[in-house]
């Protein structure tokens, strides 16, 4: 088992959200935002301005015309699209970040857009969840193996052979070798970071039982964005890991059927996001 | 295990290249010799696969949902969204190629199980009977268990070959 210390260090070396990041967040939360506080937050940080309209001005959207503001991003891609693209962007570089032994850091970023993707739409379908955090909270559910990937994989194997010691349970595994598990860790980097509230109790608790979901519903749309995308074949190195809890899509008051039209709902964005994975 | 004969394309001369990916709302099929069709990773989804050796011809179906009623007009644009609708399409378009439905061999990859959720299982169960309705036999099934896959089959020799998805977990 690694010390907390070494752990309590990476996640403190982690850099930070961007502020812009942080504000978007905090917009997106109120489902009525404005978009010209939003077109003011963004261009408040000229490098990601950049990065966005490139991304806007690619094939990834085959716009008609090229996008020179982030007003026109707006126009051209809509409020939500163009949040999705700023917390996407900003959100990689840590995913970018993981080599070695973790080796996967594409198959993770694919299962955080997929889970984002899927909250959104699980958030839209619910109405009880802002669709703009769900996302956020989707693609940031999993920041905590980012963190412990350099410790829980040092070996090729390593892990694995960690969970199938504790019968499969991968969080256990986790714990076994660092003294942490990701939902944990993740936490503390949300709090470091400081996400909104609903946004840390997501982070941390989207493996928990069902009675701390049922405090908070962001909670349960990441839970059920998580296991929708492993089913969607968008699985990280715990793919199956974990059971899809009844008392999540109880709170959400979603049947099958909702899951079925989220599933469809959201393949079309999961194949275009794919792009992304290629972007630097 | 379900391999008639384990390939991986990528060591084929002359075949990397020439690899068609199909995605989960996808089917695809081809006569050309050498041609690969790789699915994306598989979940809880269903691939069907069929080869028709003689013919040299086989296509791939990636399903999302077992029934175009759920969205007729979804289906109508997008069949293979639907194991239904989608196997039409599949057939259609191997008869197409040359092949013959009396001749076509199927193979299952993916229904992967998660606790608290019947999807794979009923994705499943809806392609045997779909198949069986059709007379068309299963010669293998990679199916079910908590394991992401990736469908391949080469066209000609008719080999079907499975591979871990990239980056994810190893098939058994």
């Amino acid at each position: 088992v690694i010390a907390s210390d070494p752990i309590r260090a990476a996640i403190d070396a982690l850099p930070p959200l961007p502020e812009v990041a942080v504000r978007v967040v905090e917009i997106v939360n109120d489902p009525d935002f404005s978009t010209d506080h939003l077109v003011a937050v963004v261009r408040t940080d000229p490098t990601l301005t950049t990065r966005v309209l490139k991304l806007c001005n690619s094939s990834l959207f085959a716009l008609s015309r090229e996008v020179h503001t982030v007003a026109d991003a707006i126009a051209y891609l809509g409020s939500r699209r163009l949040v999705k693209l700023v917390l996407a962007t900003c959100s990689m570089v840590y995913f970018r970040a993981l080599d070695g032994a973790a080796g996967d850091s594409e198959t993770l970023w694919r299962h955080s857009l997929a889970t984002g993707i899927l909250a959104q739409h699980l958030g839209e379908r619910s109405e009880i969840v802002a669709p703009g955090t769900a996302f956020t909270a989707g693609i940031l559910h999993d920041i905590g193996k980012v963190v412990l990937a350099p410790f829980a994989d040092r070996s090729p194997g390593e892990l694995a052979a960690a969970t199938a010691a504790k019968a499969g349970d991968f969080l256990a595994g986790e714990r076994a070798l660092t003294g942490f598990d990701h939902a944990v860790v993740g936490g503390m980097v949300a709090d470091r970071w400081q996400l909104p509230v609903d946004l840390r109790r997501a982070i941390r608790h989207h493996h928990s039982a069902a009675l701390i979901m049922r405090d908070n519903p962001l909670t349960a749309v990441v839970h059920v964005a998580d296991v929708i995308a492993d089913q969607l074949g968008c699985g990280a190195r715990d793919a199956f890991a974990y059971g899809l809890l009844p008392e999540a899509t109880a709170l959400l008051t979603l049947a099958d059927d909702d899951l079925h039209r989220v599933r469809l709902d959201a393949i079309d964005e999961i194949e275009r996001s794919e792009d992304l994975l290629k972007l630097e | 295990m379900w391999l008639r004969r384990t390939v991986d394309p990528d060591c084929v001369p002359g075949v990397a290249e020439r690899v068609e990916l199909v995605t989960i709302g996808q089917c695809a099929a081809s006569a050309e010799p050498g041609m690969v069709l790789r699915s994306s990773a598989v979940g809880s989804g269903l691939v069907v696969l069929l080869h028709d050796t003689p013919a040299c011809a086989g296509g791939m179906l990636y399903f999302a949902l077992p029934h175009a009623s759920f969205d007729e007009e979804l289906a109508k644009k997008s069949p293979a969204r639907f194991l239904d609708t989608g196997l039409v399409a599949l057939l259609e378009r191997l008869i197409a190629a040359g092949a013959r439905l009396e001749r076509l061999r199927a193979h299952l990859v993916g229904g992967a199980d998660v606790a608290g959720s019947s999807f794979g299982a009923v994705n499943l169960a809806a392609a045997e009977d779909a198949l069986a309705a059709r007379e068309l036999p299963v010669e293998s099934r990679h199916v079910r268990g908590s394991v992401i896959r990736v469908a391949q089959l080469l066209i000609g020799p008719g080999v079907a070959s499975l591979g871990p998805a990239p980056g994810g977990q190893d098939a058994p």
